[in-house]
C-alpha cells in the first residue's frame, strides 16, 4: 500500500487528537472528581442518579419531619406527664377531703388544691407549640379550652380530628391531639366538670360526690396515660425510622457516588497513561514529519 | 538510417519530455495538501523507428493522467452523508444535553424542593413562613420548566436555522458544480484534470450536506439528483432547493420545484438537522410538557379538595391548562394563590390546623402518575434525561464510527490517488537524471557534429 503524505499527516493528527481527547477526559475526572458530567457520559447512570438523589431528598425530608415530630411529641409527652401527675395529685386531694374526721379547713385546703390542679391541667391542655395548640386537634390556632367570666371552663373548642405527619413513607405519627378525647372521652361530663364537682363535694364533705369525681379523674388519668403511651410508641418509631432513613440515605449517597463520581485511582492512572500516549503521539508526529527523502537530497 | 540531426531532434524531444516529467512531479508536490487532488502521472512512449535500420526516434509524451479509483471515490460519496447526518445530530443534541442541567439541580431538584415545601407545610399548616416557602419553591419550579422549555425551543429554532442555512449551502455548491460542468464541456481532456479535482471536492461537500445521486456525463461533468430522482444539476442547468416555512409549525420544509421533498431526503447534515428538529427535540418537549401538565392536574385535583386558611375550597394551585401542548412553557402558580399564601389549601376540612391536603401533596412525590401509572414525576424526568443522554451518545458513537469508515476509505483512496513525497522525490531524481543523460547525449551529438564540421572546414 502506498503511504501518502496526506494519509501520514491525517494518521498523525488522529493519533494526537485521540490521545489529547483521552487525556482531557481523565484530566476533567481528576480535577472535578466527577465521572458523569453530562447525560451522554453514561445515560443509565444519569437516570439512576436522578432517582437516587430524589430518594435521598425524600429520606432527608422524612428525617426532618421526624425531627420536628419528635420535638412536638416531646412537648406533648412532658405535658401529658404533667397532666398525669396532676390527676394523681388531684385524686390524693380528694382522698384527703374524704373521711368523717376531716375538718372544714382540711376540706377547704383540698378544694383549693383541686382548683389549683384544675387550672394547671387547663394550662397544660391549652399549651401551644410553634403556634399550634398541642391538644387542640386540627383547629390549629383555636384555644381548645378557656374559662368564662365566672371561671367555668367552657366546652372543648378544638377539633376532634388529630393531626399527623409522615415520618416515613406510609408511616404517619400523630403530633396534635384531640384534647376532648383526654378531657371527656366516653364520659358524660368532662374532666373540668369533674374537678368542679370535686371542689364543691370537698367543701361540702359529700363522700359520694367525691367518689364519683375521683372515678372521673381516674378515667381521665387512664386516657391521658393511653395517649402518652401512643406518644412513647411514636417517639420510638421516629427513632427507629430516623435510623433506617439515615442508613438508607448513606446507602443512597454511596450509590450516587459510585454512579457519578470518578474512581480517583483509576482516573489518575488513566491520566498518566493518556499523558504518556499523548507525548508519544507528539514525539512520533515530530519524528515522522521530519523525515523524507527530500531531507537527504537537500543534505 | 537516421542522421546526427535526427539524433539532435530526438535528444531535444527527450529533454522536453523529461522536463515535463519534472513539471508533473513539481505539480504533485505543490498540490500535496490540496483537497480532492489526485496525483498526476506522465505517460511516455517510444517513438516508432522509421525503418528497420533505425534505432528509434526517442520518446514522446502520450499524456498526463490523474490517478483515480472511481469505485473508492463513489464509496466515499456513499458514506459521507451518514457521517454528515451523525455529526449534525451530535452537534445539535450536545447543545440540548448541556441544557438538561446537572442531576439534582434541574427540574428534578426543583420538584423535590416543592414537594419538600409541601411536607414542611404539613408540619406547620398555619405557618406563614411554610406557606411562603411553598410559593417560592413552586415559582422556582415553574421558572425551571419555562427555562427548560425555552432551551429546547431555542435548540429547535437553531436546528431549523441550520436547515435553512444548509439549503443555501447546497444551492451554492449546486451552482459551483453546474459552472464546473460548463467549464468541463468547454475544455479539452487535458484541461479537465484540475476541474475533476474540484468536482471531486464539491461532490464530497455536497454529499456531506445531503445524500445525492451522481451520474457521470461523457464530457467529464456530472448530473445530480436528490431524493427520489429530483434534479439538482443537469449539465450546466441548476434546480435549486428551497427552504419554505411549513404550516402549522413554521419550520422549514425542503422544496424542489414547489414539491415538499423533506421526507425523501436520506442523509447528510440537512437530514441530521431535520431529524433533531422534527424528531428528537419535539420528543423531549412533549415529555417535558407531559410532566408539567400532569403536575398541574395532579396538584390541582388534590388542592381543589382542600380548604385554604380563609375557608375556601375547590381552588386551583396552578392555573389550569387546556392540554399538554406547551404546558412546560405555560405552567404558572394561580395568580390569586401566588398573591396570597393563605389561599394555599393545606387542610382536608375547614380547620386551619389540618394538614391532610398538604401531606397528600407532599406524597405526590412518590405517586405513580405518569407513563401508564408506572412512573413518578421525577422518574419521568429521569427518563427524559436518559433519552437525551442515550440519543446524544448514539449520535456521538455513530459519528465516530462513521468517521472511522470514511477515514479508512479515504486512506484507501489516498493510497491510490494521494501524493507520496518520497515517491515524488524519486520521480524528481529520475527525471533529473534522465534530463542530465539526454543533455549529455545532446552534447555528444553536438560535439560529433563539430568534429565533422571541423573536418569539412579544413
Amino acid at each position: 500500500m502506498r503511504l501518502t503524505f496526506a494519509a501520514s499527516m491525517r494518521d498523525t493528527y488522529d493519533g494526537i487528537a485521540t490521545a489529547a481527547e483521552r487525556m482531557i477526559k481523565f484530566q476533567r475526572q481528576v480535577s472535578t472528581g466527577i465521572r458523569v458530567a453530562q447525560p451522554s457520559d453514561d445515560p443509565s447512570a444519569t437516570a439512576t442518579t436522578i432517582s437516587e438523589k430524589a430518594a435521598h431528598a425524600s429520606y432527608e425530608q422524612y428525617v426532618q419531619a421526624g425531627d420536628s415530630a419528635e420535638s412536638r411529641l416531646s412537648v406533648a409527652d412532658t405535658l401529658l406527664s404533667d397532666i398525669i401527675d396532676k390527676l394523681s395529685a388531684a385524686r390524693t386531694s380528694i382522698l384527703s377531703a374524704q373521711g368523717s374526721e376531716t375538718t372544714d379547713a382540711q376540706r377547704e385546703n383540698a378544694a383549693q388544691e383541686l382548683a389549683s390542679l384544675r387550672d394547671a391541667v387547663l394550662e397544660d391542655l391549652t399549651t401551644s407549640f410553634r403556634g399550634t395548640y398541642v391538644f387542640g386537634g386540627s383547629a390549629g390556632t383555636v384555644r381548645p379550652y378557656s374559662k368564662d367570666n365566672a371561671g367555668v371552663v367552657q366546652p372543648y373548642a378544638g377539633s376532634t380530628r388529630e393531626v399527623s405527619v409522615d415520618i416515613d413513607r406510609n408511616r404517619p405519627v400523630t403530633v396534635v391531639f384531640n384534647g376532648e378525647a383526654i378531657v371527656t372521652g366516653n364520659d358524660a361530663t368532662d374532666l373540668f366538670t369533674a374537678f368542679d364537682n370535686a371542689i364543691v363535694a370537698a367543701r361540702a364533705g359529700d363522700a359520694d360526690a367525691l367518689h364519683t369525681a375521683s372515678g372521673a379523674l381516674q378515667r381521665a388519668f387512664d386516657r391521658a396515660s393511653q395517649v402518652q403511651s401512643t406518644v412513647g410508641t411514636s417517639l420510638n418509631a421516629i427513632a427507629d425510622h430516623t435510623t433506617r432513613l439515615q442508613d438508607a440515605g448513606r446507602a443512597s449517597t454511596a450509590r450516587v457516588a459510585s454512579l457519578e463520581e470518578a474512581n480517583m485511582a483509576e482516573a489518575i492512572s488513566g491520566l498518566q497513561q493518556a499523558e504518556t500516549a499523548y507525548n508519544a503521539a507528539l514525539g512520533a508526529a515530530s519524528h515522522t514529519t521530519r523525515r523524507s527523502l527530500f531531507d537527504y537530497l537537500l543534505g | 538510417m537516421s542522421g546526427l540531426y535526427t539524433s539532435l531532434t530526438m535528444a531535444a524531444r527527450a529533454l522536453s519530455a523529461q522536463q515535463l516529467g519534472l513539471e508533473v512531479t513539481g505539480n504533485n508536490i505543490a498540490n500535496v495538501n490540496t483537497a480532492g487532488y489526485a496525483r498526476r502521472t506522465i505517460d511516455f512512449a517510444a517513438v516508432k523507428p522509421e525503418s528497420s535500420l533505425s534505432a528509434g526516434n526517442g520518446v514522446e509524451v502520450q499524456g498526463i493522467r490523474s490517478i483515480r479509483d472511481r469505485l473508492l471515490e463513489r464509496r466515499v460519496l456513499e458514506e459521507v452523508p451518514t457521517e454528515g447526518r451523525a455529526k449534525e445530530l451530535t452537534e445539535i443534541l450536545q447543545v440540548v444535553e448541556a441544557g438538561i442541567g446537572t442531576t439534582g439541580q434541574s427540574i428534578d431538584g426543583r420538584l423535590t424542593e416543592m414537594f419538600g415545601s409541601f411536607s414542611r407545610l404539613a408540619d406547620a399548616p398555619t405557618s406563614a413562613v411554610a406557606r411562603a416557602d411553598v410559593l417560592n419553591t413552586a415559582a422556582e419550579l415553574t421558572q425551571s420548566f419555562h427555562e427548560m422549555a425555552g432551551r429546547l425551543s431555542d435548540a429547535q429554532r437553531q436546528a431549523d436555522s441550520r436547515v435553512r442555512n444548509t439549503v443555501e449551502e447546497i444551492n451554492s455548491l449546486v451552482d459551483q458544480i453546474a459552472n464546473l460542468n460548463h467549464s468541463m464541456g468547454a475544455s479539452g481532456p487535458e484541461g479537465r484534470l484540475p476541474l475533476q479535482d474540484q468536482m471531486s471536492t464539491l461532490l464530497r461537500s455536497l454529499n456531506t450536506l445531503v445524500n445525492v445521486d451522481v451520474v457521470n456525463r461523457s464530457d467529464g461533468g456530472v448530473d445530480i439528483t436528490v431524493g427520489s430522482g429530483r434534479a439538482l444539476v443537469i449539465g450546466d442547468e441548476t434546480y435549486r432547493l428551497e427552504a419554505v416555512s411549513q404550516p402549522p409549525t413554521g419550520w422549514a420544509g425542503v422544496e424542489a420545484g414547489g414539491m415538499n421533498i423533506t421526507s425523501e431526503l436520506r442523509g447528510g447534515r440537512l437530514v441530521g438537522a431535520i431529524e433533531a428538529r422534527d424528531v428528537n427535540i419535539p420528543d423531549y418537549l412533549t415529555r417535558l410538557d407531559t410532566i408539567a401538565y400532569e403536575l398541574v392536574n395532579q396538584v390541582n385535583a388534590i388542592h381543589q379538595g382542600g380548604f385554604d386558611q380563609l375557608g375556601n375550597t375547590n381552588q386551583n394551585f396552578f392555573t389550569p391548562l387546556a392540554s399538554a401542548a406547551g404546558a412546560a412553557r405555560l405552567i404558572e402558580v394561580d395568580p390569586a394563590v401566588a398573591a396570597d399564601s393563605r389561599l394555599i389549601a393545606a387542610a382536608g376540612v375547614n380547620e386551619a390546623g389540618d394538614n391532610t391536603v398538604a401531606k397528600t401533596l407532599a406524597n405526590l412525590r412518590d405517586s405513580l402518575v405518569l407513563e401508564g401509572n408506572s412512573a413518578t414525576l421525577i422518574d419521568s424526568w429521569s427518563h427524559l434525561a436518559f433519552r437525551v443522554g442515550r440519543d446524544t451518545r448514539a449520535a456521538i458513537d455513530g459519528s465516530k464510527a462513521q468517521s472511522d469508515i470514511v477515514e479508512q476509505i479515504d486512506a484507501l483512496r489516498d493510497a491510490v490517488s494521494g501524493v507520496s513525497l518520497d515517491e515524488e522525490a524519486v520521480q524528481m531524481i529520475k527525471f533529473q537524471r534522465a534530463y542530465e543523460a539526454n543533455a549529455r547525449f545532446f552534447s555528444t551529438v553536438d560535439q560529433t557534429l563539430s568534429i565533422l564540421f571541423s573536418i569539412v572546414g579544413r
